[in-house]
């Protein structure tokens, strides 16, 4: 009698969305996808044929922009009267629990919608009494729950039924955690102090800059893509958009792809077709960064394409967001799984036209 | 065969051992035919016979080798009403006019007094042996508040059980609501005396009163008491 | 406007990964890296699973660690045989496999290493 084991050996599902379009096209959606994609980690702009980044871009990236970390904010803060008057609607408000893991701990992230979101376990979810979803992923074995409290709404005040259920929902549970901040005000032009002097007296709160870092690339192998055509050419002219999305890849990792090594340790080399160029700049910005600020990179740069500042034939934004976010986009859902990657890169050419790649893990909602 | 041989033991003659003693034991020979001999034998023995109930008697035969069949015995009335009767009646349920809070202070005060007495509390009483107790102990006045549940809606409700059936609490809230809250995935707290009791709900499916007389075993199978 | 949406399998898996040996004054070379690889995949698969396509993109001496890409199909395999480790040479040694990801560009960032301390 024998028995046979049936191993399933195949790789966890994963997304790529791949889109070409142009920035002067009315339905381009780059404006909402850099604008909804709330939390993001590490910004790296790549510029090939520069020594040095071009001066608006320069500018953005030399422009101050703190952000804040609260340690051990308790969540009855966050739906506080005062705070959600004077700055959960008076501009974009971004929070995320620090430290807290998606797939073990609860997860707590407030968006600039003024929603509050929590991703919670069972036993917390038991124990807090609001009604949710159960998390998306593993449907069968139900482990996380999501609860969405909306604190915009005109009816969340103190003495409502609503209200009150929260709050005795997180007096209860004594929910609290470490929070990211970054508070945009709307309109004027004003400091993001005033949050930081809210929480200051009964908190430990820190401010804390955003790290760069520039790295300068000498004599390196560009592959060539053709704005228009995504897919394989049939002359080999062109690279596909992923091959060069693989070599983008390599080159922020710092792998060297100029020279093809032994076949025995690598097959992996620079797509071809390819052009050498002399130098290449790449500057990166690593912390709690708000899309604002990437939206203000990307209209710099194209700006700077106009202006004839900016030599290259193209250049590449990507931005990882948080791999330990609830949400991805907008309010899709986020999981970890084996590595929580949500991540953009936009490959900005010269003629004003794009190439999106949107990466997603197996645990996420196609964006 | 049998049958005869039956018959043969009714209708035998006497064993010889009494035959022989005939005269000593006062035995007489019947000098008549048997038929006579039973008619002598009921004007005797019978007040006021008449002829009549000769011919009735005559009619009546007693057969004794046949065995007697037992007339059905009739089924007493139940005096107690079924489900359905109950429900239509509405015995237990309790009307708008008695779902007031206030109403059934006085009984949760009663019920304080109760557990104190059923416990023996002391500063030093051992909390397991407390635990065995409670687990006998009545419910009805407790102030209990659900605080997890499977389903969130019943979490955090607080209020005085009235009811206590196989399945479901029926508490009355502060704001005069009387709210039922199945037993079943859900862990209801107790507090009284400074002491906080947590009931497991899952584990207590079953009536207050088989509930007092059931031993309680500690699950080896599946230690987890996750809801 | 044209959109390419790919689910499913991915052409190439990325494996971040570190050989720790008990005796840490163990000295890796590239070369000797590559052997381990073929020797744990060998060990479990045979030598049909050594001849499985393994690229080494980035190796550090110093700290023994590298950033592999194998094909989507056999990623599975590689990081069990990685698992099953246990000896290199009558050494003891492990893998520490760090990060996995079908986009080599997620290796750029790691959230999780934010660890940001007030005092």
């Amino acid at each position: 009698m024998s028995l046979t084991l049936k191993v399933d050996l195949s790789p966890p599902r994963s997304k790529l969305v791949i889109e070409k379009s142009s920035f002067d096209d009315e339905k381009s959606r780059h404006r909402k996808n850099v604008e909804e994609h709330y939390f993001n980690h590490k910004m790296e702009l790549f510029i090939p044929g520069c020594a040095e980044l071009p001066p608006s871009a320069q500018a953005v990236f030399d422009m101050s922009d703190d952000f804040y970390i609260i340690k051990d904010l308790p969540l009855t803060e966050l739906i506080n009267k005062d705070f959600i008057e004077n700055f959960v609607k008076k501009g974009s408000l971004y929070m995320l629990s620090h430290n807290t893991h998606i797939d073990k701990h609860n997860v707590y992230a407030v968006l600039p919608t003024g929603k509050l979101i929590l991703s919670v376990h069972k036993d917390t979810y038991e124990e807090l009494g609001l009604v949710g979803q159960p998390s998306q992923f593993n449907r069968k074995v139900k482990r996380k729950f999501v609860v969405e409290v909306d604190l915009t709404q005109d009816i969340f005040v103190p003495g409502k039924k609503n209200y009150e259920r929260v709050k005795k929902g997180f007096q209860r549970t004594e929910l609290k955690a470490d929070f990211l901040l970054s508070w945009k005000p709307r309109g004027t032009r004003q400091s993001a102090g005033p949050v930081l002097s809210h929480f200051e007296d009964s908190y430990r709160c820190d401010r804390r800059s955003q790290v760069q870092q520039t790295n300068k690339h000498t004599e390196l192998l560009l592959p060539v893509v053709n704005s228009s055509e995504l897919e394989e050419s049939d002359d080999g002219e062109w690279c596909t958009a992923r091959e060069w999305y693989e070599w983008l890849g390599a080159v922020s990792c710092g792998i060297n792809c100029n020279e093809a090594p032994e076949h025995y340790i690598s097959r992996y080399s620079c797509p071809k077709p390819n052009k050498l160029t002399a130098t290449a700049v790449r500057r990166s910005m690593t912390g709690f960064i708000a899309p604002g600020r990437v939206w203000a990179v990307l209209e710099a740069v194209r700006s700077d394409m106009r202006d004839n500042q900016c030599p290259s034939p193209w250049a590449a934004l990507t931005v990882h967001g948080f791999a330990d976010s609830p949400v991805s986009w907008a309010r899709r859902e986020h999981g970890f799984h084996h590595g929580g990657e949500n991540l953009y890169t936009l490959l900005i050419f010269r003629d004003s036209t794009y190439w999106l790649f949107q990466a997603v893990g197996t645990n996420d909602i196609c964006p | 065969m049998e049958g005869d041989q039956n018959q043969d033991l009714l209708y035998q003659p006497l064993p010889q051992h009494i035959s022989e003693e005939k005269e000593k034991l006062g035995l007489k020979e019947l000098d008549c035919p048997k038929d006579k001999f039973v008619e002598s034998f009921l004007e005797r023995h019978i007040q006021n016979f008449k002829p009549s109930e000769k011919k009735d008697l005559k009619k009546s035969y007693l057969l004794l080798d046949l065995p007697y069949r037992q007339k059905p015995t009739v089924a007493k009335k139940k005096t107690t009403l079924n489900s359905r009767e109950k429900r239509e009646k509405k015995v237990y349920d309790i009307p708008p006019e008695h779902q007031k809070y206030s109403l059934y202070v006085p009984l949760h005060k009663l019920w304080l007094q109760y557990i104190k007495d059923h416990l023996q509390l002391t500063p030093t009483s051992n909390l397991t042996l407390l635990q065995k107790k409670m687990l006998k102990a009545d419910v009805h006045g407790a102030l209990v508040t659900v605080c997890k549940s499977r389903c969130p809606a019943y979490v955090g409700l607080t209020g005085i059980i009235l009811q206590e059936t196989k399945n479901v609490f029926k508490i009355i809230t502060k704001d005069d609501k009387l709210k039922t809250v199945p037993k079943a995935n859900s862990v209801f707290s107790v507090e009284f005396e400074g002491l906080r009791a947590k009931i497991y709900g899952n584990h207590f499916c079953m009536r207050s009163a088989r509930r007092a007389s059931k031993k309680f075993k500690m699950p080896m199978k599946n230690p987890t008491i996750d809801l | 406007m044209k959109r390419i949406v790919s689910k499913g399998d991915a052409p190439y898996y990325y494996l971040k990964v570190l050989l720790e040996f008990e005796d840490k004054t163990m000295a890796v070379d590239v070369l000797t890296f590559r052997t381990v690889i073929m020797k744990a995949m060998m060990s479990m698969y045979g030598e049909v699973g050594a001849a499985v396509q393994i690229d080494i993109l980035k190796y550090e001496d110093k700290t023994i660690s590298a950033i592999l890409r194998v094909a989507g199909s056999n990623m599975v395999k590689l990081w069990g045989a990685l698992t099953m480790l246990s000896y290199y040479d009558e050494k003891p040694c492990a893998f520490r496999v760090h990060q996995v990801s079908p986009f080599l560009m997620a290796f750029a960032a790691s959230s999780r290493q934010l660890l940001l301390h007030t005092e």
